[in-house]
C-alpha cells in the first residue's frame, strides 16, 4: 500500500466518523424563507447560446440563433459604452486595493492605481490596507499567519518606508483621518489555540502611533467569549466607534447566543459608551453572522449608519452618536454601507446582495435608487468606496459561476475569479465605468479591499 | 423525478426547490463545516448556497447534473466566507517537545485523528477543499472536476498536491515552529 492511499484512506475515515452531525433543525427552512424573498435571474447565458429562450418562447433554433446575435451586439455596444463610460470619469485620487498576487498565488498584494484608472502598480505584500485621506500614509497587515492574525505595518501612501508596529497578535487596524493613529484589534489568544464554533474571542481594542512607539490599550478585554470588530473613527479623529460580539455557549448540542453591540470609545480610551445593541439576542447557528459588518460615520460626526437584523430582515439604519435615537432607513442586505464624503449618499447592498447597489439620498431619480451593475453575467457587486468628490462609488465586481459547463467563464481557480473595479456615477448618469479589470480577485480576508484617498 | 423537480423549481416553482433541497441539506452542511471548520459559517454557507442556488437555477441546462452544480455552488459560496470573513481558524502550532503520550491503542488511535484533524487545519482552504469534495463528497474524479470547475488533469494534480501539503502539514506537527527568534506554543 503506497503512502498516497494509506493517507486517503484514512481522509476517507475521518470523514466518515466526523461529520454526522446534522445540519441545525430550521437551517433549511431558513433559507427558503431567504428564498421566498428573492426572484430568480433570467437564464441569461443560457439564452445566450440560443437554446433555453428558443424553446421557452416556441421558437425555431434560428430565431434562437438570432437572439444570439442581438445579444452579441448588445453586449459589443455595452462594452463601448463602458470604455466611453472610462474616458469620460477621468476621477481624481489614488485608489488602493488589495488582490491575490499573480506571481504566488498563496499571498495577497496591495496595489495602488489612480482614479481613471491608470498608473496600476504594486506596492506591498500584505493585506487590508488602511490609507489615511490625505494619501500620504498607510497601514495593513502583514506576515499573517494561518487566517486572521498577522503584524500591523505602516507605511507611506506608495508603500515605502515599511515598519512594523505589533507582533504577530493583530486582528485589523484602521488608521485615524489624519493618518497620525492606528486603531486594532488585539486578539489574545494563544497562537496554538485551536478555534472553533465553541471557544469564542479574546480581544482588546489598542491605539497605537503610526510614527512606532507604545499604543494604549483603549478598550480591555471585557469578558471571555468576546470579540471587537468594525473599528471607525470619527471624522475628527477623537473617538472610535466598534462592534462588540458577545458569545454566549448554551448547552451540548453546539447551539450559541450572539449579542452585538455598538460602542464609541474616546481615542486615548478615557470614555466608553454603549449606544445600541445592534441585534437582539438569538441562536446564531443559522441567522447570517455578518451584521453588522461595519460602521459608517456621517462625515459631520453626529450619526452612524449600519445593517441592522430584526429577525430575518436587515435594515439599513441611520444612528444618532450620543445613542439618543436611531431610525430604519431602508430594506439592505449583507451590508457595508458607506457615507458619502459630502454626507449627501449612503451606498449599501440591495436586497438581493448580489448584482445591485442602492444609493440613498440621490437627487436625480428619487430618494433611493438601484444601480444594477451588470445583468449580462453571473457577478457578486461589492461596495468599496467613495470618491473623495463623492461623485463615484467604487464598486467591486467579481465574477461568478453558475452553470457546470461554464467554468471557462471564471477561470479556472477559486481565487482566479476575474474582478473589475466599476465606478457608478452617484446620480445613476449613465453606464458604470470600468477602472480596472484584473484576472485575479479582488479582495481579502479582512473585509477591507479597497480604499480611495486625495493623494 | 429528480429531473422533474429541477425542471418546476427553474420554473419559479418554490415547493419544488424546496422538497429538492431538504434532503440534501445535511450532506451540504458537513461539506461546509470540512471546509470551514466553523459550524456558524458553515451554516450561513449552507443558507447562502441554496438561495444563490435558487437565485441562478435558470441557467442550469442539464437538470441530471444538478447535484455537481449545486455541490460547486457551496464551493464557491465557502471559498467565499473563507476568503472575506472574519474566519479566525488559528493554525495550531505545537511546542518543542511536546509530543502526545499515548498508552493504549484507543489512545494511539485516537491521536492518530487528532494529528490528521490538526493536518487539516493547516491546509490553505483551497487544498482543505480539493480534499472534501474528493473523499467526503467521495465524488470520482470527473465529477470532482466539474465540482472544482477545472481540467480533468489540472482537478488530479490538485488532489495530489493537497495529499502531499496534508503529508507536510502532517510531518510539520512533529515540528517546534520558530517566529521572530521564539518557540510559539
Amino acid at each position: 500500500m503506497t503512502a498516497d492511499t494509506k493517507l486517503e484512506g484514512r481522509l476517507t475515515e475521518l470523514f466518515n466518523s466526523t461529520t454526522s452531525g446534522r445540519a441545525p433543525i430550521d437551517l433549511h427552512a431558513t433559507a427558503m424563507t431567504r428564498v421566498a424573498r428573492v426572484r430568480q435571474r433570467p437564464p441569461v447565458l443560457a439564452r445566450l447560446r440560443g437554446e433555453r429562450l428558443g424553446r421557452s418562447i416556441g421558437v425555431t433554433r434560428l430565431a434562437g440563433r438570432v437572439v444570439l446575435v442581438g445579444a452579441a451586439l448588445i453586449l459589443l455596444a455595452m462594452a463601448a459604452a463602458f470604455a466611453a463610460g472610462a474616458l469620460r470619469s477621468a476621477a481624481s485620487g489614488t485608489i488602493t486595493y488589495v488582490s491575490w498576487d499573480v506571481s504566488n498565488p498563496e499571498t495577497y498584494s496591495i496595489w495602488s492605481v489612480r482614479g481613471d484608472g491608470t498608473g496600476d502598480h504594486r506596492i506591498a505584500t500584505g493585506e487590508c490596507p488602511s490609507v489615511s485621506a490625505d494619501g500620504a500614509s498607510m497601514v495593513f497587515i502583514s506576515g499573517r499567519l494561518g487566517p486572521v492574525k498577522g503584524q500591523m505595518t505602516a507605511a507611506k501612501g506608495d508603500g515605502s518606508d515599511q515598519r512594523v508596529l505589533t507582533g504577530v497578535d493583530t486582528f485589523k487596524g484602521m488608521i485615524s483621518p489624519d493618518g497620525s493613529a492606528v486603531a486594532w484589534v488585539k486578539d489574545l489568544r494563544p497562537i496554538g489555540t485551536v478555534n472553533n464554533a465553541r471557544l469564542g474571542y479574546e480581544d482588546e481594542l489598542w491605539v497605537s502611533p503610526v510614527s512606532g512607539g507604545p499604543g494604549v490599550r483603549v478598550v480591555a478585554r471585557r469578558a471571555p467569549n468576546v470579540s471587537f470588530s468594525g473599528q471607525a473613527w470619527s471624522p475628527s479623529g477623537d473617538r472610535i466607534a466598534f462592534v462588540e460580539k458577545k458569545f454566549i455557549f448554551a448547552g451540548a448540542d453546539g447551539g450559541r447566543t450572539v449579542e452585538e453591540s455598538i460602542w464609541i470609545v474616546s481615542a486615548n480610551g478615557s470614555s466608553l459608551q454603549q449606544i445600541a445593541t445592534a441585534s437582539e439576542s438569538h441562536d446564531r447557528r443559522w441567522l447570517p453572522s455578518k451584521h453588522p459588518s461595519s460602521i459608517s460615520w456621517s462625515p459631520d460626526g453626529h450619526s452612524l449608519a449600519y445593517i441592522r437584523e430584526s429577525g430575518s430582515d436587515s435594515w439599513l439604519t441611520v444612528l444618532a452618536a450620543d445613542g439618543s435615537h436611531e431610525a430604519r432607513i431602508a430594506a439592505g442586505f449583507d451590508g457595508e454601507p458607506v457615507w458619502s464624503p459630502n454626507g449627501k449618499y449612503i451606498a449599501f447592498q440591495g436586497i438581493d446582495g448580489l448584482t445591485t447597489v442602492e444609493i440613498l439620498g440621490g437627487s436625480t431619480v428619487g430618494p433611493q435608487h438601484r444601480a444594477p451593475v451588470n445583468t449580462t453575467e453571473p457577478v457578486q457587486v461589492d461596495i468599496g468606496a467613495w470618491s473623495p468628490d463623492s461623485r463615484h462609488l467604487l464598486v467591486i465586481e467579481t465574477r461568478q459561476l453558475d452553470d457546470v459547463g461554464n467554468q471557462q467563464a471564471v477561470g479556472n481557480q477559486p481565487e482566479g475569479e476575474p474582478s473589475r473595479l466599476l465606478l457608478i456615477d452617484a446620480e445613476l448618469k449613465g453606464p458604470p465605468s470600468l477602472v480596472l479589470d484584473r484576472e485575479r480577485s479582488i479582495g481579502d480576508v479582512y473585509r477591507c479591499p479597497v480604499t480611495w484617498s486625495n493623494r | 423525478m429528480h429531473e422533474e423537480l429541477v425542471a418546476r423549481a427553474q420554473r419559479g416553482d418554490r415547493e419544488a426547490f424546496a422538497t429538492l433541497t431538504a434532503g440534501r441539506t445535511n450532506r451540504l452542511y458537513a461539506a461546509a463545516r470540512l471546509i470551514l471548520r466553523d459550524d456558524e459559517a458553515a451554516a450561513d454557507a449552507v443558507q447562502d448556497a441554496l438561495v444563490r442556488a435558487w437565485l441562478d437555477l435558470r441557467g442550469l441546462r442539464d437538470p441530471s447534473l444538478f447535484d455537481a452544480w449545486l455541490h460547486r455552488v457551496l464551493i464557491r459560496v465557502c471559498h467565499r466566507a473563507a476568503s472575506r470573513s472574519r474566519g479566525r481558524i488559528i493554525r495550531e502550532v505545537r511546542a518543542a517537545g511536546q509530543s502526545p503520550a499515548t498508552t493504549s491503542d484507543v489512545q494511539v488511535e485516537l491521536a492518530a485523528r487528532d494529528e490528521l484533524e490538526r493536518g487539516l487545519r493547516r491546509l490553505s482552504h483551497d487544498h482543505r477543499t480539493v480534499l472534501v469534495v474528493r473523499y467526503y463528497l467521495d465524488l470520482p474524479l470527473a465529477e470532482c472536476a466539474q465540482v472544482l470547475g477545472l481540467p480533468l488533469g489540472t482537478a488530479q494534480s490538485r488532489i495530489n498536491r493537497a495529499l502531499q501539503a496534508l503529508r507536510a502539514a502532517l510531518e510539520a506537527e512533529g515540528r517546534p515552529v520558530v517566529l521572530a527568534g521564539e518557540v510559539v506554543a
